[in-house]
């Protein structure tokens, strides 16, 4: 099992499953999630082995820069072998050595109504049998925009695209083209893709890291990026003075998860609308993370601030590549064909992609869903904080619907700085601790977490329990 | 129909209701509906001899798009701006053909530009793409799939040693830029004219595909600031180079190119170009950079590199590689490889990278391209279809050149011969546009634009070859 030298012969790690229960022949009690026929021993682990991750991620590391194709899943900031999986399911994910965690990632925000959903895999499977890129218009880019316009407020017109970086990038010179200026405002810990612009105080992997700016950026690709502190005001009131009339855009996360979770002060977002708005800039929600997830209508409904333009992400895809950017239309139709502003993109748009998204959406539509988020959540937030206080950690936290986080200080979190007073050594301890007791954080302190419709009272009681467990040992 | 609000699929076309719906009266004056199964596995019912090509569907739906998305589209050149005329939407592609929402059936040489090259929708690649999703979709995490497909492009690609997955071509070769430039720590790149590398910032200039197709300058949005280390230089001119080189001496990352450009049409380099370029990067410590987005895996199973035996230092995939999925990859020589994060300090991160169920499409994809005979095939039938169509074009009295390598050709209404974007554009587009559409209406799908490439696939037929060619002569005429 360990050839990982196939040569591409096969996928000689796609485990059979029926194969798996052979080899297992563990007698102890099955899977508690019937849809998955893998004998996994969940009391288990008296032996927490990642022996096959070890062995395939090291092979890995000879052939992609780190072992990996994203810096945030080499562990480098908790330490500790990296995992690798084998599949997900609803809420759980289970690695190539059996191992089977309850899931707080959900594949950083795309799997909000459970991996691998049972509606969403049958209408791929129908859709993908007349095709999975037409490289032309397909129906299924009108239903997907249809939905997409009547949720999200600001948005009147849209455009996909194939990632949050995409995304992010088209925004940034499409707001640059409508406003015939090109600064804009940026906020420290805030990640939006990594187009060049953007690696400035940067979030997500950056942030991780350690990273200070990456080299291969051209000082002239970032000077017109002006950074502020999150929730701070007053310095984007002077940055507006100083640059009066030049500045095109203000753009952030409205609730920060590229920092681990950080939420707006009460009139932050308020203000920098009335700012933008005074000074003929354009407000930019970047709602990658947080669209679709703290409302059905994104940040902007939950807050009630509409912005200029939103990009949007992971969940819209749900669970394959998409990105969007959308707004006011006045503003959408400088983007080509229909205006100037160039972008363009081979796989945009493409209709198995448009049908998970579809689907997902609808999913979400249903009644109840949002609340549920919020009920099991603030179960799971409050849960985690309470044991921490109590085994004497200094800890804070919070969530918003289905995102959350919690910090190793006692905070409270407000901008960057604040989230990097969180004992990180502590955090690398809990997260491993956590793992050994089939808990799958984000590894690292600055991600925000995420649940799931498929997440149960269950799910959220276990992850207590280990957490209490955890909270005493480190 | 048109507004379903996210109702349901309600335009899936059913493909056993099709017959029922086809009993048009009211628009088409042909009555016969013929059960003609072209291609056996889609049994809807087309009418092949097309008395009357309708496209009111496509003109519903598309009207319906232009409110919701720019354009009504997700990217420029599918809104047929260069051609004219209806913009198609399409049901459904299987192998080399497809449908639209008409039901009219068309050979396609687009193949959804460049991924299909085993052709749309191959069983194989479907079959497992359905036993891949059963265990999710994406992971945001480490799975093993991702050294397979890491493995093969490794051994297949001369200059890959190391490779990193992306999103798309885009994400490639932004990837790539800042890349060179972090391991050469200078700022400047020469790239050619016509040449297309995504839409980041500093590939707007003078860029082909769709910018060159909208007939853009450049971009709005892009700031002086983001372009002003990108010098550019004719395609297929080596002393431009020289003279950069020499004008900015110790200054340049990196000469990035199209071995063979796709994108202004097909130009394929001149003899010895390739070459110089090596020596020039060489002598003046810049990387030589492969955009292979379109050539890779195609031109050869090692891509141009392999077809010219021009190795560069650093090379972006993308298309095939998804096999119609979203991915794209940029990799070559370890040392430089390894400056990417989390390996080293050069940040780049993707959500979706590197997912199971795209590595699964591109690892049947490139399996089958392994099996001998497969670029064979793409040069001989491409061979047909060009010479055809050429020499249809002549015969015809049209002034037209063109040529093909393996899977990947173009054509240009003008005498030739086409080196370079300058000469591409000697192009008559207004009779490349009556041709274009008078081949849709003929059922045959070409690129809507001159300055893309054709592409063919294992799919295509000499049945096809034959037909497109009928065709040609056909509307050769009429124009």
């Amino acid at each position: 099992m360990a050839s990982i030298s196939a040569g591409g012969v096969g996928l000689s790690w796609r485990s059979k499953l029926s194969q798996r229960q052979r080899q297992r022949q563990r007698p102890s009690s099955p899977s508690c999630l019937s849809r998955i026929e893998m004998t996994v021993s969940v009391e288990k682990k008296k032996k927490f082995t990642l022996q096959k991750s070890e062995e395939i991620f090291n092979a890995a590391k000879d052939l992609m820069p780190g072992g990996v194709n994203s810096p945030v899943r080499a562990f480098k900031s908790v330490g500790g072998q990296p995992i690798i999986f084998d599949s997900v399911k609803g809420s759980h994910m289970w690695d190539v050595d059996g191992n089977e965690y309850i899931d707080y990632i959900g594949s950083w925000g795309p799997a909000i109504i459970g991996h691998a959903n049972d509606k969403v895999l049958a209408a791929l499977v129908e859709t993908m049998k007349k095709g999975t890129s037409f490289g032309a218009p397909c129906y299924l880019e009108n239903v997907l925009a249809e939905m997409v316009i009547s949720a999200v407020p600001s948005i009147e017109m849209v455009r996909f695209v194939n990632s949050g970086t995409e995304a992010c990038m088209s925004v940034l010179r499409l707001a640059r083209a409508f406003t015939g200026r090109q600064k804009f405002i940026k906020f420290e810990g805030c990640y939006h893709g990594h187009a060049d612009p953007f690696l400035i105080k940067a979030g997500s992997g950056v942030a991780t890291l350690g990273l200070p700016d990456s080299p291969g950026v051209p000082k002239a690709a970032t000077s017109d990026t002006l950074t502020s502190p999150y929730n701070d005001i007053s310095t984007v009131e002077n940055l507006f003075k100083t640059h009066k009339g030049e500045i095109a855009a203000v753009i952030l996360e409205p609730v920060v998860g590229n920092s681990g979770f950080i939420i707006p002060k009460p009139e932050f977002l308020n203000s920098l609308r009335k700012i933008t708005k005074e000074n003929n800039a354009l407000l930019i929600f970047d709602e990658v993370m947080t669209g679709f997830r703290l409302a059905y209508g994104g940040a902007q409904e939950y807050f009630g601030i509409t912005p200029d333009l939103t990009t949007l992400g992971k969940i819209i895809g749900g669970g394959l590549p998409v990105g969007a950017y959308g707004g006011r239309r006045e503003i959408m139709e400088m983007v080509a064909p229909a205006g100037s502003m160039y972008q363009a993109g081979t796989l945009s748009g493409n209709p198995l992609a448009m049908t998970a998204g579809i689907h997902t959406l609808k999913r979400l539509q249903e009644a109840g869903s949002y609340e549920y988020l919020d009920k099991i959540t603030g179960e799971l937030t409050q849960g985690i904080l309470d044991s921490g206080k109590k085994a004497g950690h200094e800890m804070c936290g919070g969530y918003i619907s289905g995102m959350f986080g919690f910090f190793f200080t006692n905070g409270p979190v407000n901008s960057f700085d604040d989230a990097k007073k969180s004992d990180s050594a502590k955090f690398a301890k809990f997260y491993r601790g956590m793992l050994e007791e089939g808990v799958y954080f984000a590894p690292s302190q600055f991600e925000a977490g995420f649940t799931s419709l498929a997440h149960t009272s269950e799910d959220i009681r276990r992850t207590i329990a280990a957490a209490e467990k955890v909270f005493r040992q480190i």
